[in-house]
């Protein structure tokens, strides 16, 4: 085990190693880049943070298999059932916050020591994009009052630190699509500009770590990280130099959109993005308050999440409708977009839609549904797994058919085998 | 059976772990951290016993199901690994998977006792793991105290929405672990800093005459005026047309087709003969008649002429518009606000916005107040501000609002409450109007509304600035070059000594950005702009971001002076420390007691400290929950924007007020008086009060209001928008006032069904708590407490009876019962006696209030390693009868606020 202070050397030294881009590793990118596989897979985690109404949205547990019948609150997912499957009995061992649905839901963790299960898919299907992986939020508060608990957005990265997303489809529009129309020569010098920022700060940084103790040095080394990261961004869009951003495959968005308009949005942007292969690997942080206020619905989150038979149950019952809806347009949309070879996007895609809250305050059982056939799911089953299966064998499984070599994810016991297709 | 599988003594992360991170510090620290900790946290004695006799069977060294073991647990809770073993047994009980169905049960009021024993032993051990033994790891600035910097710094406010908000964690955003940053934030901030200089350039960059705009507001009377005669025109063609469809109806070849239309019309209040005009012969068509069709007939002629006409003609003739304009509300569609433009090339800087205006003589006194603000979706909120008008038309007064703004800002004016929604807006007109045909009466009028600026002695750039501003913006060719280009260096290296709070910059780093200014310049760009670049990477450098302290030793050291001004002023002004601070700094002064104590005095004074008590006050309290719903109009109209703010800074105000007047905090459980403005003031039947500033006002004999229980904010914050949470309110009152948390709400507890479909009573509804063990353990000391609130309605009104209706079930309607019990406590009878109750417990209200000081204060978490800290604080200001200025002195003065 490296001891605190040999990480952070390894640390510096990595910084080190990124500053210096070679040209024989830019080569040997493009190299890479012509002879992998023409169609890449992807992953799109969806978090709806208070769950779901447990009694018509879980199907009847005994009722497994293919032929199952399909819960009222999944009911506009009917045109896919065939092309989903729906996980039951998995849980995060470790999970403790019944108002945040969403901070352990893709690391099972937490943010103590793990990273999230998207970006170790970011770090496996990445590479090759402009970007690594794209976080989206809601453009509500997502702290304590809209139930996804503590988090800058579902990705948590490798040393359990949140990571910040676009918190509005315009942001994400821009960030995305708007065109550079600096001529490229400029672009150069905009990029050395920025190195010479970095290099900057990178002296102060160092001057400020010299005298700290391990403890604030710790602190700074998320700095360090940072202008890490930001290096090999810059490495990036230097690859990326000569490249246009890809043409928006939509109008830009309006401003103000919020709830459900703001979902859908999210929605057309993440196809957008997946259609011009900007990236692979994207996570959704969904709208739970202005979700409900944009149906006409005046209770708040909080008390629609306690649901008791009645006008709270009906909200979270509409609540769960609209967001079928919505993914079944998703669905709809991955469906209908093609790939060069003719096949879709959904083939290539996997689509996980879910929450670290089953509904209320229970923790046990969380809601799973798995879509796309980009890891080789079965997909049209109902599967129930033994209770308190840790959800971390899902991730793994997708991880598994994503490509991603990996021995184990989180609390993982295995992978789930009635998951993985023939 | 037992548990399915175990998951116990496996190498992964526990919840206690994480708990340990999420809640407190980074573990480094808590390595470093050894020695006896001052609390054990433990079970008491019949806990084990009892366990024993239940689980033993199946859990012991022979049999251990689910690989668990209760015969080997400790009742000690001081390893992580312990609390882990012990949160499965909390677990299990709670979701109430043990003991097995089949199995004996534990008696419910044993089980009551058990899991409250239980979960306070895991909000100890928590706490306990979680304890940083004092050392506080090193923050950077946060959101908040970023803009104050750089307002200091360059004399400008930053929009700085991009960063994180760093608040809402449910402790404080100055905590130094919980602050991270990333590699996009690290962009921000250099963006934002770029940003900030550039607008520094623009509105320091040359000096700007002051200049006087003025609109008259009678420039809108001939507008209303043609509208209303284009009205009554309208008026005149429909008479036209529907005389003329009659006229064919009655026609004897038309009677067949009237017979038709009559048959199938839809019930509206449009005549079904105009909507069948087109089935008559001779009957002539709306567009005859200049109207686009007989729908568009019918609402110009009809609709709007009665809706609108005998309200445009009340404003049209009322002599006062000759000379001004009245705001008038929103449905009634004329005048709803008031827009005033600033001209567009007017610089950027500090204006006077300044209006004559009079309420009149029918305007009740609740709606005599004016809201403005800058136009945008959301006028009210943000910067934008509510007056009250004391003004007559006989003598109108003159306002003045200071107000930040650059050309072509739009501004608006309107009657508060009048338009924060559509639904208000019409709920406003038509309550009046379905009573007299005409609307609300005219209440407010602006003669004139006017911009002065930019203000001279705004004009004055900061000192950091001042120094570059020397160099003219555009410098001519051959002309001598100005000293702060020609000692470039000299020039970078004294603003980074502002900017790095008194520290000099390092040789290496001064290089970069001396190279990086020269690489600008031979790029042909101009001195402001080549320098900019300099500058915004030293607002982005972590000798700015981050309030570092070195130390190399593991013992603890003194804070050097500009460590401890640093400290100080980011506790009291959120911000940086200015010269006189730095300069009792450099000379060492400032680690006097008298010197330091003087400048907590001097900097308590300054407007700066406003910023610390918003900001301390706000999450201490937990205020955040008050924006966590809408409060429906429908049901609360008197609760509007301006009375919701209002409320909120009632909160801030009255602890600005004991602060600044160092009286005691025990004022915060119950007073004779209250701290609040006209618009609040008015809320709270409180009568002549005028103005808009906050002041303290004594209270009648008998008023529920004076403390924090008595505030509309807090009570609101109880509530979820429509209904009152007894739960919520009990448990905060636990929480803030009383010292004594209850455990968090914990997960996989069965809901409760057995009332469901029922009509019943809050206090019946919530007492069904008390009948699981589950829920008891907590909820029998929570909802006592909020029963004894109950008379408070979800705004914070008073109220002796409430109702309940459930859709298709019915209505109940109820007293209101108050009394109730402290759990293990004595009982009170109303509301009256559970606010002395609560009083009497100043000693446990003065201790949480200075955990919540020392952490806000040190920027990390409060653990058992502090009581002795905490204790003689609370000691200190206890002599002085807990006068608030003494806490803050207490905390100032300490070992752990003057050491790294």
């Amino acid at each position: 085990m490296l001891s605190d202070s040999s990480r952070r050397r390894f640390l510096r030294s990595a910084t080190a190693l990124v500053a210096l881009p070679t040209l024989e590793s830019l080569s040997f990118r493009r190299f890479a880049r012509a002879a992998e596989p023409a169609l890449p897979k992807r992953m799109v985690c969806l978090g709806t943070g208070f769950g779901v109404t447990s009694e018509t949205w879980l199907p009847k547990i005994d009722d497994v298999g293919s032929a199952y019948t399909l819960p009222e609150g999944l009911a506009p997912l009917a045109r896919h059932k065939s092309d989903f499957t729906l996980v039951q009995g998995c849980l995060h061992e470790f999970a403790n916050d019944p108002h945040g649905g969403s901070t352990f839901w893709l690391t099972g963790a937490g943010p103590a020591k793990s990273l999230s299960m998207d970006q170790v898919a970011a770090a496996h299907l990445g590479a090759d994009t402009r970007f690594t992986s794209v976080q989206l939020n809601a453009s509500e508060p997502g702290l304590d009052g809209p139930g996804h608990g503590p988090g800058l957005s579902l990705a948590w990265d490798r040393r359990g630190k949140p990571i910040a997303g676009f918190n509005s489809p315009v942001i994400a529009f821009h960030r995305l699509f708007s065109a550079d129309d600096v001529p490229l020569a400029q672009r150069q010098q905009l990029l050395a500009k920025k190195r010479s920022v970095l290099d900057a700060v990178l002296e102060d940084a160092k001057s400020v770590d010299r005298g700290l103790n391990a403890a604030d040095a710790d602190k700074l080394d998320e700095y360090f990280q940072g202008i890490r990261d930001i290096e090999t961004r810059l490495g990036k869009e230097e690859r990326w130099l000569g490249q246009p951003k890809p043409k928006s495959p939509l109008p830009q968005p309006g401003e103000g959109l919020v709830g459900r308009d703001e979902v859908l949005l999210m929605y057309d942007l993440i196809v957008a993005a997946l259609q011009t292969d900007s990236t692979r690997v994207m996570t959704f942080r969904q709208p739970i308050q202005h979700l409900l206020t944009s149906l006409g619905i005046g209770v708040a989150a909080h008390d629609m999440s306690h649901y008791h038979p009645g006008e709270r149950m009906a909200a979270a019952q509409k609540r769960d409708l609209a967001q079928s809806e919505m993914l079944a347009t998703l669905i709809d949309k991955l469906k209908a977009t093609k790939e060069p070879d003719g096949s879709s996007l959904f083939d290539h895609t996997t689509v996980v839609f879910g929450s670290n809250i089953r509904s209320i305050h229970y923790l046990d059982n969380c809601p799973t549904l798995i879509a796309g056939r980009g890891a080789g799911i079965t997909l049209g089953r109902h599967i129930v797994q033994p209770k308190h299966t840790p959800l971390c064998n899902v991730w793994l499984t997708l991880l598994e058919g994503t490509g991603c070599t990996i021995e184990s994810f989180g609390d993982s016991t295995g992978v789930i085998d009635a998951l993985r297709a023939g | 059976m037992a548990v399915q599988r175990s998951k116990i003594g496996k190498p992964v992360q526990g919840s206690f772990a994480i708990a340990a991170v999420v809640f407190a510090a980074a573990l480094p620290v808590r390595q470093a951290f050894s020695g006896a900790l001052p609390v054990r946290p433990a079970v008491t004695a019949s806990t084990l016993p009892l366990l024993h006799k239940h689980c033993a069977s199946c859990h012991n060294a022979d049999d251990a199901n689910g690989g668990f073991r209760i015969d080997t647990l400790p009742a000690t809770l001081d390893t992580a690994d312990t609390a882990d073993r012990w949160q499965k047994v909390l677990g299990v009980l709670n979701s109430g998977e043990m003991p097995p169905q089949d199995e004996p049960q534990l008696d419910p009021s044993a089980k009551t006792e058990l899991l409250d024993d239980l979960a306070q032993a895991l909000v100890v051990a928590r706490k306990v793991l979680a304890d940083t033994g004092g050392a506080i790891t090193m923050r950077r600035l946060n959101r908040r105290e970023y803009v104050h910097t750089l307002q200091e710094l360059l004399g400008v406010t930053a929009t700085a929405s991009g960063l994180p908000a760093d608040d809402g964690a449910g402790t404080f955003d100055t905590i130094g672990a919980q602050l991270y940053v990333s590699a996009d934030q690290i962009e921000q901030y250099h963006e934002i800093a770029t940003t900030a200089i550039e607008d520094a350039w623009r509105q320091y960059g040359s000096p700007h005459p002051s200049r006087t705009h003025r609109m008259e507001a009678e420039v809108s009377t001939p507008g209303v005026r043609s509208r209303l005669a284009e009205r009554i025109d309208e008026r005149r063609r429909y008479v036209l047309w529907k005389n003329a469809v009659e006229e064919a109806a009655r026609k004897p070849e038309n009677q067949a087709a009237v017979a038709e239309i009559r048959k199938t019309a839809k019930p509206s209040g449009f005549e079904p003969i105009l909507q069948g005009w087109h089935t008559l012969q001779g009957a002539p068509s709306p567009q005859t008649f200049r109207f686009a069709d007989a729908v568009n007939a019918f609402e110009m002629g009809h609709r709007d002429f009665t809706l609108r006409v005998p309200y445009h003609t009340l404003y049209a003739s009322h002599p006062a518009v000759e000379m001004g304009a009245f705001l008038a509300v929103s449905d009634a569609k004329v005048n709803i606000h008031l827009q005033f433009r600033m001209p567009q090339d007017w610089p950027p800087g500090e204006y006077t916005l300044r209006l004559r205006a009079a309420a009149t003589a029918e305007s009740p006194p609740e709606r005599r107040f004016l809201e403005y603000g800058p136009w945008g979706p959301e006028v009210g909120a943000g910067s934008a501000g509510c007056r009250e008008i004391t003004g007559t038309m006989q003598e109108p007064q003159t306002l003045e609002i200071p107000v930040h703004a650059e050309g072509g800002q739009l501004f608006v004016f309107r009657e508060k409450g009048s338009y924060d929604s559509d639904a208000q807006g019409h709920r406003v007109f038509f309550d009046v109007f379905n009573k007299n045909g005409v609307g609300p009466p005219l209440n407010i009028w602006i003669d004139w509304v006017e911009i002065e600026g930019p203000l001279p002695a705004a004009q004055q750039a900061p000192a950091a600035l001042a120094a570059l501003l020397t160099v003219p913006p555009v410098e001519q060719p051959g002309a001598t070059k100005a000293s702060a280009e020609q000692d470039i260096r000299g020039t970078l290296a004294g603003f980074c000594l502002h900017a790095f709070r008194g520290r000099a910059p390092e040789a290496g780093f001064l290089d970069r950005l001396v190279s990086m200014y020269e690489g600008e310049r031979t790029a042909g760009r101009s001195f402001r702009e080549a320098v900019t670049a300099p500058l915004a990477v030293v607002l982005s450098s972590p000798h700015f971001l981050y309030l570092a302290e070195p130390t190399q030793a593991q013992q603890r050291r003194r804070l050097d002076g500009l460590e401890l001004a640093s400290r100080l002023s980011y506790f009291l002004w959120s911000g940086p420390p200015d010269d006189a601070l730095l300069a009792l700094a450099q000379s060492g002064d400032l680690h006097e007691p008298a010197v330091l104590a003087a400048e907590v005095d001097r900097m308590i004074a300054d407007p700066k400290s406003r910023r610390f008590v918003t900001a301390f006050t706000h999450q201490w309290l937990g205020v955040s929950r008050l924006d966590f719903f809408q409060f429906k109009d429908s049901l609360f109209p008197r609760y509007d924007r301006q009375v919701k703010a209002a409320s909120r800074q009632e909160i801030f105000e009255t602890f600005a007020f004991l602060l600044r007047e160092n009286l005691g905090l025990g004022n915060l459980l119950k007073s004779d008086f209250v701290v609040v403005n006209a618009v609040l003031a008015s809320y709270y039947g409180l009568e002549g009060v005028h103005g808009d500033d906050y002041r303290m006002v004594k209270l009648p004999e008998g008023s529920p209001r004076g403390g924090l229980l008595g505030m509309a904010a807090i009570n609101a914050m109880g509530s979820n928008g429509e209904h009152t949470s007894p739960v919520e309110r009990g448990a905060w009152v636990l929480r803030k006032l009383l010292d004594d948390a209850p455990p968090p709400a914990p997960p996989n507890v069965p809901q409760l069904t057995r009332l469901e479909g029922q009509l019943l009573t809050t206090r019946e509804r919530v007492r069904a708590h008390q009948e699981e063990p589950q829920c008891a353990s907590c909820h029998r000391k929570i909802d006592p407490i909020g029963f004894g609130l109950e008379n408070f309605d979800a705004v914070g009104q008073w109220r002796t009876r409430d109702s309940y209706t459930k859709p298709g079930v019915g209505t109940k309607e109820w007293e209101i019962d108050p009394s109730g019990a402290l759990y293990g406590g004595p009982a009170f009878k109303d509301y009256f006696e559970l606010r002395d109750l609560v009083a009497t417990r100043q000693a446990d209200f003065a201790t949480g209030f200075t955990e919540a000081l020392v952490s806000y204060a040190l920027g990390r978490p409060v653990g058992f390693t502090d009581d002795g800290l905490v204790a003689a604080i609370v000691a200190k200001a206890a002599g002085q009868g807990y006068a608030v200025r003494q806490f803050v002195h207490a905390v100032v003065q300490s070992d752990a606020f003057r050491m790294k």
